[in-house]
């Protein structure tokens, strides 16, 4: 799951901006969990806002509102 | 053969609106045996020879997640023979993948574009004849909630089975692998995806070498598409979605949908968690201090007190009841009977079921009648009494509506069960039970003139055992039922996800995940819909570890105990304090303690978690669901509840050779001290010793916590009482006997006699408070007593904010009789009070988390490390707390101490079971 740091994550991203999806790392359940809810190659997402405490973060993808932990969303490469 | 039709379809999609829809009247729930998520399976309405299977809602059907392996391997193995795949239509991207990988299973399937209303709404359409070419299978618009569409769905779910639907297509070189692994293995589209995935279930049964060309065909294909296979298979899906959806979909441009403004306000930084704490106390002010506990001092004051009692009185005793007693006991036993069966009638009259509230409305206005001007609460009174009675002839003779959502007759529903919840109720049925039910009530509320003149032990164990045990659990029914109700609200809106959003990452510190906040703050007020709140977490780990965990926190029902304890040392403020916090504390440790035990190791759970769109709860799911939750907490009361008191009630009123204590002469002491509970209290009373209190009296106080915890209050008290019977009587019958009523009608009584009671009540002085109050009482004249200083006002004002303080007044008889006893130091009393808030929570706790659970197993482990953690704090309190205060060091010190750093090296050391 080592991401080298000049790879941009969702992670990342800023709230507000709008990236499109270029790859899943991870493995097992999680990474199976993280495309079948739509965060596939190609798949446009907006990063919504940040939860009080800094962690997790929501986004919009598909049409639809996704929460998830930046651990999570430091696996979802973006561009 | 059954035709059997499965369910399907993503969490939120209104699966669970449409199963109850369609199978209505004979729904049953069954719980799997190590199942943690429900599969539900019901007979369609009109239809039994159809059985319908509501499946858990999944994302997809890739075996990860409980739900996914239950929804799967019901389709895969038991295959169904036909499918409705329920698709959120506002939401149609993300709930077709779910489709596209039913399609390739290949079984027979129709989909249902549920809530589709509120597309239309927002003026947007989809092409539901465009979609079923595309699909290949039968498409119809639904609206479980308005019944839209209902009976087209039903007709091709009655009608044969549709041929298999057209399966998406992915990219080429993904289509030739599967076409050669279909080819070599005979196996279906879904099979050979999951093959081509390198699914090992699958994959077993070949040989090496045929296990080599498959890994040759998948590298091939992840070669050919630069991506690994599970990416390609689910993007291949996706993609294959997006091609098509601008075909069947116009979506309007879209404004800012009101879930997301709401959003920018509801899980703001710094208002999202100010908002939450402040719903939080609103629900708990609601439920405990103000309008359930309004219904709960009815219920223990009015209606278990002079009205149960009474009528009991004059059935078995020999003081034939009052007749306002008698009217009072029909008149709720005949609404209580007969709420389902309005519920069903309003139903099939297509009326909200939240009409029922009126029926509940006197009693509630008789709560905050002291804060009412008299003339508005009887003009108020006035109309709800007109209200309930044009309810009641409305539901009596108005046919029910036959519109579009009328599928069949009604008749097979009819006579089943009375007490049934959900489905419609035709008139003739209603008109049956109203006219049974009511001569029913009439015709038990008559026995309480029956004066039986029983045996003073059959008099005592149902009095004093069974009515007083069942009557204290059911007191509590008002404050639940409220909870329920704005819980089931918040569950139904929307914003409990956003409650886990927000509070994530608190909660991952501890080893729990953002969804075990709500549990936690409702067992503030209650463990029971704690326990049962659990449901909301779908992971099985996480959702077990919560039960575990909740009932640590300090529930209402163990305030007396804090109050009781606080008075007889005299700091109330600093021992709740203390209680607070170790229960907290408890769970924290807890929480670090048990993630790091081989039970709840293992894999990382993620967080990945839909937001669902916000909007109004529905008033039917609402009522619907508070109902379901309060029937169950009824029923335990009906049946543990019941055991345990009748259990109790023998054990401390016989002693080994079967004799009636009370009636025996010459005995030292209260005739409790010689019976069998003061006997086994006194053989596991040394295990308490090194806590500091080995006495029985406590011990045994502990045991009866367990029924319910103001018990411990109540046994304490009874137990340090020379004489309490003269305690007793002074709360005895303060239903006022002036006036003759006699109404048949059960319903109209109902209002009247709340009515009639309440304005007896104002002219009456008020039941003495403490113990100074009596010569007043003695002193005021009916007149003078509605005639209130200013102060009064303000007195009243504290009681109705602060409902505890009358609590610790009460306990304050008891405190100083404790103290005199000399049973406690101030140390062992905090010991005992710690070990009660801790241990092993009551009868009907342990039955949520039994429910919850769903294994004896696993109720055991969490009663046991209950207990066992409260053992080991209390011992450590008190053997610390005597190094401390007498400077005693010896083996119970070095215990504690050891004891303590291991559970320090528990809680901090590195999870052994953690991954690299």
């Amino acid at each position: 799951m080592n991401i080298s740091s000049t790879i941009k994550t969702l992670k990342r991203a800023k709230v507000g901006e709008r990236v499109k999806v270029t790859k899943v790392a991870g493995e097992g359940a999680l990474r199976q969990r993280i495309l079948d809810m739509g965060l596939t190659r190609g798949a446009e997402v907006e990063v919504r806002k940040v939860a009080p405490l800094g962690d997790p973060i929501e986004v919009t993808v598909r049409g639809y509102e996704l929460s998830l932990r930046k651990q999570e969303a430091a696996c979802i490469i973006v561009e | 053969m059954k035709k059997r039709i499965a369910l399907a379809g993503n969490p939120n999609s209104g699966k669970t609106s449409l199963f109850n829809d369609l199978t209505g009247a004979n729904q049953y729930v069954g719980n799997w045996p190590g199942v943690t998520v429900d599969r539900k399976g019901g007979a369609l309405k009109e239809h039994e020879e159809v059985e319908i299977q509501d499946l858990p809602g999944t994302y997809s059907l890739s075996p990860f997640t409980p739900e996914e392996v239950v929804s799967r391997s019901y389709l895969l193995e038991e295959k169904p023979d036909m499918v409705v795949n329920v698709v959120d239509a506002t939401n149609l991207e993300r709930n077709l993948y779910l489709t596209s990988q039913l399609l390739e299973t290949g079984l027979p399937m129709v989909v249902a574009l549920n809530m589709i209303d509120l597309v239309e709404e927002r003026g947007e359409t989809i092409d539901a004849a465009a979609l079923s070419a595309r699909l290949g299978c039968p498409v119809v618009k639904v609206s479980a909630i308005t019944h839209v569409g209902m009976n087209e769905l039903l007709e091709h779910m009655l009608a044969e089975p549709p041929p298999p639907g057209k399966a998406l297509s992915y990219a080429p070189a993904v289509e030739n692998a599967l076409a050669e692994i279909r080819d070599r293995y005979g196996v279906t589209r879904f099979e050979a995806v999951k093959m081509l995935e390198g699914d090992e279930a699958l994959l077993a049964p070949l040989s090496k070498t045929e296990r080599h060309s498959m890994e040759d065909l998948r590298m091939g294909v992840e070669a050919a598409q630069e991506d690994d296979i599970a990416s390609i298979i689910a993007g291949g899906r996706y993609d294959a979605i997006c091609a098509f959806i601008p075909q069947v979909y116009t979506r309007r441009c879209q404004t800012e949908s009101f879930t997301r403004k709401a959003d920018k306000i509801l899980t703001h930084r710094v208002l999202g968690p100010i908002i939450f704490v402040a719903i939080m106390y609103g629900i708990y002010y609601l439920s405990i201090n103000t309008v359930g506990a309004w219904g709960t001092d009815w219920a223990n004051d009015v209606l278990f007190g002079p009205v149960v009692g009474g009528w009991l009185g004059g059935f078995i005793g020999n003081t034939p009841a009052g007749v306002e007693a008698l009217t009072m006991f029909s008149a709720v036993l005949a609404m209580v009977l007969l709420f389902p069966s309005m519920l069903r009638r309003l139903h099939d009259l297509g009326m909200n079921g939240a009409w029922l509230y009126l029926m509940i409305a006197p009693f509630a206005l008789e709560f905050v009648c002291p804060h009412l001007p008299m003339f508005l609460h009887e003009l108020l009174m006035w109309l709800l009494l007109l209200a309930n009675a044009a309810l009641l002839l409305i539901c009596l003779a108005r046919p029910g509506q036959r519109g579009a959502n009328d599928y069949g007759s009604r008749t097979r529903e009819f006579a089943r069960n009375p007490m049934k919840l959900t489905g419609r109720g035709s008139r003739t049925e209603f008109v049956t039970w109203f006219v049974l039910l009511s001569l029913l009530s009439f015709a038990v509320a008559l026995c309480g003139r029956a004066t039986l003149d029983c045996t003073p032990q059959l008099q005592s164990i149902i009095a004093d055992g069974i009515v007083a045990g069942v009557g204290a659990v059911l007191g509590f029914l008002p404050q639940m039922a409220v909870l329920f109700f704005l819980m089931a609200a918040l569950e139904d809106c929307g914003y409990m996800a956003r409650v886990a959003f927000m509070l994530d990452r608190i909660f991952r510190a501890i080893g729990l995940s953002g969804k075990s906040v709500i549990p936690l703050m409702v067992s503030m007020g209650c463990g029971v819909p704690g326990v049962m709140a659990t449901r909301t977490i779908e992971n099985e780990k996480d959702r077990r570890m919560t039960v575990m965990l909740t009932t640590f926190v300090p529930c209402g029902a163990k305030l007396p105990i804090l109050a009781l304890i606080g008075a007889m040392v005299g700091q109330t403020a600093t021992m709740a304090t203390v209680a607070y916090f170790t229960g907290f504390a408890s769970v924290i440790l807890g929480g670090l303690i048990l993630r790091k035990t081989h039970m709840f190791a293992g894999s990382y759970t993620p967080f990945v978690m839909e937001l669902p769109t916000y909007h109004i709860p529905h008033g039917a799911n609402i009522n619907l669901r508070a109902m379901e939750r309060c029937k169950a907490f009824a029923q335990k009361a009906g049946t543990i509840i019941f055991l345990a008191s009748a259990l109790v009630w023998t054990l401390s009123n016989y002693n080994w050779s079967l004799t009636y204590l009370p009636e025996q002469k010459g005995l030292e002491g209260a005739p409790i001290n010689h019976s069998m509970l003061a006997d086994t209290g006194n053989t596991f009373a040394p295990l308490f010793s090194p806590l500091g209190w080995g006495d029985w009296k406590p011990a045994v106080a502990t045991v009866t916590g367990l029924m319910a915890k103001e018990h411990v209050v109540s046994t304490l008290g009874v137990l340090h009482t020379t004489d309490h019977s003269a305690h007793e009587e002074e709360a005895e019958d303060a239903l006022p006997r002036s006036s003759d009523l006699r109404k048949t009608n059960a319903l109209t009584a109902l209002t009247m006699a709340a009515w009639i009671i309440d304005s007896e009540a104002r002219h009456t002085p008020p039941a003495p408070a403490t113990e100074t109050a009596p010569e007043q009482a003695a002193t005021t004249t009916p007149e003078t007593a509605t005639d209130k200083s200013g102060l009064d006002y303000v007195n009243e004002l504290v009681a109705f904010l602060f409902p505890e303080v009358e609590e610790e007044e009460e306990a304050g008889g008891i405190a100083g009789n404790l103290k005199a006893a000399g049973t406690f130091t101030a140390l062992s009393a905090l010991s005992f009070m710690l070990f009660n808030i801790l241990c092993a929570p009551c009868f009907a706790a342990c039955g949520a988390i039994r429910r919850e659970m769903n294994s004896a197993r696993w109720t055991w482990l969490a009663i046991g490390y209950m207990t066992l953690w409260a053992y080991a704090i209390a011992f450590i309190v008190y053997q610390l707390g005597m190094w401390i205060t007498e400077g005693v060091f010896a083996t119970g010190q070095i215990a504690a101490c050891v004891l303590a750093c291991g559970i320090l090296y528990m809680a901090v050391r590195r999870n052994p079971h953690s991954q690299p």
